[in-house]
């Protein structure tokens, strides 16, 4: 699979020339396979994700997936290619855990097919890769933030996609749940699929990713795109967000139980 | 155990349907017995001079007016989902988004004009330009609305909007009295005077818009977590909203234009078959269809058994729809 982004540029407001976030931004993800997105707040990560999924235009330039433009492609083919799990999902009715699992399932769009078709293993299935089989019966209302961002990333999973978008699920989680999704993340690209994540965490974006994708960046671009080893180091986070960086002997690592 | 459920609310639904179609049937002046309306029905010819006056009483008013009941009742709840659904808003219907108001003042408008003269077809097709106007209104004005109060108040200001220049075109009117009645007839709803013909026009939009609605309830399911997330599992959303648009407005339109409006049926019914059946699409618009009409058809039992001209449809939805309404903003405050 290739997955390449093209003369992408983005402003604040696309209608008036002003506020550029990015631009020109040209970056070949087709050997990565977990990549973290930082930057400073409006620096224009939600956009960039939303561009990558298809939701939004960007000002200029193209993703291209498979030597295919993402316009190109039928809206089935695009949700097969990339799934993508926003910043916050709103949900507006008291669903059980399975019915919401069930409705990341690609589907046939216009069909008088019955919602039944897509398998209880599959459901199950995708709940079991994020710990949450037992919750299958739950009201979703119920469910603590943690829980709740767990069983928005398996129906992510139902899809089966390639290439994964997931914008900052991880800000408002305790440093457990973290590190359950963290872990997940790492499987899906142990996998072969493409991973891409928004993070404040700079210690988690080092110590998971293998490439990074700086936004906000001192330079003409704005954008620094390098192995995160070369990317979250003092010199360029200082410049990008502003603060003074100091390196301590002492800094904890934190592990999950096995 | 599934299939027990399913099979247990199937025979609920004929069990109450058959019983309260007969009732209907047997309610109103001329009371006719169980027993003749099964005689007129299935067995004789008008032979005798009473048996003829309960057989074109039966046959030219009383099944016409039931079967456009039922419609009606079927109608409105779909159209209750489908707003609910692409508004993703369950405070929202036909009636509180104003999508009936503006039906309802085209329809007076083309009668204040006289138009209603040169063809029976227009009055129904500038109701359906009345709903799908404001329909278009709405979704224009959506992006710029968030939240759901906002919504809601939009509608409440729309709905306000048309129905001053309905009462207007009713002032100004009031010494045409045939003209008169028939617009306070639209703003309360009324069955008085529904045959055959208004069935014939009925029944097509409507069975078609159900083909519609079921076609998209899956796709409709993927807005229970947003437009993102709907447009990244496949959803072409332009598209289905414009489905939407098309059922809204044709349910509404010709539903308005045969029996004027009749308010709170949109959002009551698919808030109770919700509760029964959750929030998948298919079941909740299947479901509805049936308990609508069903609801509805006791509502009119109710008009027929008594004064008929006092208590209008619209009074009666009212009177329980807006405590109904009231009691759902103050559960939706609390779960929030």
């Amino acid at each position: 699979m290739t997955f390449t982004l093209e003369n992408i540029s983005m402003n604040y407001s696309p209608v008036r020339e002003e506020g550029v976030l990015f631009k020109n931004m040209k970056i070949d993800f087709s050997t990565s396979s977990i990549v973290t997105l930082v930057g400073p707040n409006g620096s224009g990560k939600s956009s960039l994700l939303k561009i990558m999924a298809g939701l939004i235009k960007p000002l200029t330039g193209n993703i291209v997936i498979n030597g295919k433009n993402i316009p190109d492609y039928s809206h089935k083919e695009r949700a097969e290619l990339i799934a993508y799990l926003p910043q916050t999902t709103p949900l507006y009715y008291n669903l059980t855990v399975k019915e919401l699992v069930q409705l990341g399932k690609s589907r046939k769009i216009f069909t008088f097919d019955s919602d039944s078709r897509i398998s209880d293993e599959l459901v199950m299935h995708s709940l079991e890769r994020v710990n949450m089989q037992l919750f299958a019966n739950r009201k979703i209302f119920s469910l603590s933030g943690g829980e709740l961002q767990r069983v928005l990333i398996a129906r992510v999973l139902m899809g089966n996609a390639q290439i994964v978008l997931l914008d900052e699920i991880t800000t408002s989680l305790d440093i457990e749940h973290v590190l359950q999704i963290m872990d997940i993340i790492k499987e899906l690209a142990s996998e072969g699929k493409l991973v891409i994540f928004s993070m404040h965490d700079f210690h988690f974006a080092s110590e998971y990713s293998e490439f990074t994708l700086l936004l906000g960046y001192h330079n003409e671009n704005k954008y620094f795109y390098d192995k995160s080893t070369q990317v979250l180091i003092p010199s360029i986070l200082e410049k990008t967000f502003n603060v003074k960086i100091e390196l301590t002997k002492e800094s904890y690592r934190f592990r999950r139980h096995n | 155990m599934k299939n027990k459920k399913n099979i247990f609310i199937y025979v609920l639904y004929s069990t109450i349907f058959i019983s309260i179609f007969f009732v209907s049937l047997m309610t109103g002046p001329g009371n006719i017995s169980l027993s003749k309306v099964f005689s007129l029905l299935f067995f004789i010819s008008p032979s005798f001079q009473e048996d003829s006056i309960h057989y074109t009483l039966l046959h030219q008013l009383r099944i016409p007016r039931t079967i456009m009941v039922l419609l009606s009742g079927a109608a409105l709840s779909v159209a209750g989902v489908i707003t609910q659904a692409i508004f993703r808003n369950s405070l929202s219907s036909p009636g509180i988004l104003g999508i009936s108001s503006g039906a309802a003042l085209f329809s007076v408008l083309s009668m204040y004009f006289g138009l209603e003269v040169y063809s029976f077809y227009i009055v129904p097709l500038a109701s359906f330009s009345g709903s799908f106007l404001v329909f278009f209104i709405l979704i224009m004005l959506s992006d710029k609305l968030s939240g759901m109060s906002s919504l809601l108040l939009t509608g409440l200001a729309l709905s306000a909007f048309f129905n001053s220049i309905t009462t207007l075109l009713l002032n100004t009117g009031l010494e045409r009295l045939d003209f008169a009645a028939k617009v306070l007839r639209w703003m309360m709803g009324s069955f008085e005077g529904l045959g055959w013909l208004h069935i014939y026009w009925t029944i097509i939009p409507v069975i078609i818009s159900f083909f519609l609605a079921i076609w998209i309830a899956r796709d409709l399911d993927t807005l229970h977590l947003g437009i993102d997330t709907a447009i990244t599992l496949g959803v072409n959303y332009r598209m289905l909203v414009i489905i939407g648009i098309i059922i809204i407005s044709l349910l509404v339109g010709i539903i308005t234009a045969m029996v004027g409006i009749i308010g709170f049926v949109g959002l009551i019914i698919p808030h109770m078959v919700r509760m029964v059946t959750g929030a998948g699409h298919k079941r909740l618009i299947l479901h509805s269809i049936v308990v609508g009409a069903i609801f509805l058809l006791l509502v009119d039992i109710v008009v027929r058994k008594f004064d008929s001209i006092a208590l209008a449809p619209g009074v009666i939805t009212g009177l329980f729809g807006a405590p109904f309404f009231l009691w759902l903003i103050i559960k939706t405050r609390y779960s929030e």
